[in-house]
């Protein structure tokens, strides 16, 4: 099992840090807490696909020394349903980021792409190395990582990785579960 | 690309992409304007990264750039700008100048060029529902407030959504939110003078001179218009300031109002009755005395018996000779009575900053 303290992403010249109150509050909410998650990735587009776990932990106390809005804007968003399918995609590139730790330490990502889908990301200073990232509750959003996939296609020149995160240990969330335990 | 426009190029990229990290954390927390102003603040950076990749003949590159710019502009509710690079990119696709290969850069384009035909469209609506609401800058309407404030995070960066909201907040006393509007409507509409006027009159309300003056110093510096209403609001920093210098700067910065014959009569009828002021203070009759001429002049030429009622409120303001009468001798300077005062400046800031219409401008 792949492992990753979410306190590693200041560690990034890209502010994936402004990703963390949407991946703890997408993965539970506890200010301490560790969420284990599926984790779908290709290497590149020909190769075969990979089946990983991550166990992603937190401490709310500790990212407040380098965040300290994180308390607040968690509380922020456990309060509101709004936008929730953006919230899993930005959690989704944390889990992303996460991985490529482990598998390809060595590749930095360095711009966010807009030109196609929202969330994909050039890697190493280079203009054809690409991350493509998908996150979707279970079942949530059926489809969206091949629809991702084919306006990925449209350009065949780049060299790309994939992840897909399913996020299967928790059920969504509504508005009310944190007031009734 | 040069090794200096390399170097600029990385920092454009990291810099526009941390600011579209930023621009989701916002929007997941409800900061639509916050989330808006990062997107346009990144799409700014995206269209200099484009023209580096032009200058460089990557043409691919620019396009991608300028398409990646413009969705940025899309998601500020920003139709004009992403226009602008939008037209960009289809002058490369009409000179043949991106690759065959390069479907995606196609197929984006055409994405983002619906999308704007639906913002704009969603724009139109908007409008409809703001004139079915009976939503007018000049025309305060207790029901229009929650109306406009539901609709802030669909056109978060719409800077007529802001200025409507300004105008009902400051007509209905809410200056909070008068004032909250009025921030945005000048950051999504830099290069509007009313609105930077507007802003600068804000912090002389809460008598702070220094940032009105560099906010309007900054747009007289960057902006090739005469900027009347920024002129005016300045000459009252500079008075704000107080002594002989801040005076004579006042004059000078109005001194262009006064010598163009093109601008606008309301503006210039406020720039010769505020240089007349600033002149009596100064002692400098002979000009003070021809400024006044000239308000009469002016007078023949208002555009509506409300403007006529102001001038004659000048007048009567302002002595009709320099005798010295009902003034303060200081250090130099006379300084005419304090509530005298306040009538110029603020029928000079009603003549420059009045509600304006949401024509012009407008997407």
């Amino acid at each position: 099992m792949l492992t990753y303290d979410m306190a590693s992403l200041f560690q990034h010249p890209l502010k994936f840090r402004a990703r963390i109150p949407s991946a703890i509050v997408t993965f539970g909410g506890r200010p301490v807490g560790q969420c284990r998650i599926q984790v779908q990735r290709r290497k590149g587009a020909q190769d075969v696909e990979n089946q990983d776990e991550l166990l992603l932990s937190w401490d709310v106390a500790t990212l407040k020394s380098w965040c300290t809005d994180v308390e607040e804007e968690i509380a922020i968003l456990l309060q509101r349903d709004e936008d929730r399918a953006t919230r899993t995609e930005l959690a989704a590139v944390v889990v992303a980021v996460a991985v490529m730790a482990h598998i390809e330490p060595q590749t930095l990502f360095t711009r966010r792409s807009s030109t196609g889908t929202r969330h994909d990301y050039y890697l190493n200073e280079t203009r054809d190395e690409m991350i493509e990232i998908a996150g979707r509750w279970e079942a949530g959003l059926p489809g969206l990582f091949e629809e991702k996939r084919d306006q990925s296609n449209l350009n065949r020149q780049l060299r790309k990785r994939w992840v897909s995160v399913t996020i299967v240990l928790q059920s969504p969330r509504n508005r009310t579960e944190r007031r009734h335990p | 690309m040069t090794g200096t426009q390399a170097a600029e190029y990385r920092e454009l990229e990291l810099q526009s992409s941390n600011l579209l990290l930023e621009a989701d954390s916002r929007l997941v927390l409800s900061r639509y304007e916050e989330a808006a102003f990062h997107a346009l603040q990144a799409g700014r950076s995206r269209a200099r990264m484009g023209e580096l990749n032009y200058k460089a003949d990557e043409w691919a590159g620019a396009a991608e750039d300028w398409l990646s710019a413009a969705a940025c502009f899309l998601r500020a509710t920003a139709p004009q700008q992403a226009q602008t690079v939008l037209r960009l990119v289809q002058q490369l696709s009409s000179e043949g100048k991106i690759p065959a290969h390069r479907e995606d850069v196609r197929v984006a384009q055409e994405e983002r060029t619906q999308e704007l035909d639906r913002l704009r469209a969603r724009a139109r609506d908007l409008q409809r529902e703001l004139d079915a609401q009976g939503c007018r800058p000049d025309v305060a309407a207790p029901k229009a407030i929650p109306f406009l404030v539901g609709r802030v995070r669909e056109f978060p960066g719409f800077w007529p959504l802001h200025y409507l909201l300004f105008r009902q907040a400051s007509a209905l006393g809410d200056r909070a939110l008068a004032r909250k509007h009025l921030r945005w409507e000048a950051t999504f509409d830099p290069d509007n003078a009313n609105f930077t006027a507007l802003l600068g009159f804000m912090h002389l309300a809460d008598g702070r001179p220094d940032p009105a003056i560099e906010l309007g110093s900054d747009f007289l510096a960057r902006s090739p218009v005469s900027a009347g209403s920024v002129r005016v609001m300045l000459a009252n920093a500079f008075a704000q300031e107080g002594g002989a210098g801040s005076r004579e700067r006042a004059i000078e910065v109005l001194r262009p109002l006064l010598d163009d014959g093109g601008v606008d009569v309301k503006q210039r009828i406020a720039a010769v009755a505020l240089s007349a002021l600033f002149s009596r203070e100064l002692g400098q009759e002979q000009e003070f005395a021809r400024l006044l001429r000239e308000l009469e002049a002016l007078a023949g030429a208002a555009p509506s018996s409300g403007v006529a009622d102001v001038i004659a409120e000048f007048r009567r303001s302002l002595p009709a000779a320099p005798n010295g009468q009902g003034s303060s001798r200081n250090g130099g300077t006379y300084a005419l009575p304090e509530a005298v005062r306040r009538r110029l400046f603020e029928g000079a800031r009603e003549l420059t900053v009045g509600p304006m219409s949401l024509g012009a401008g407008g997407p």
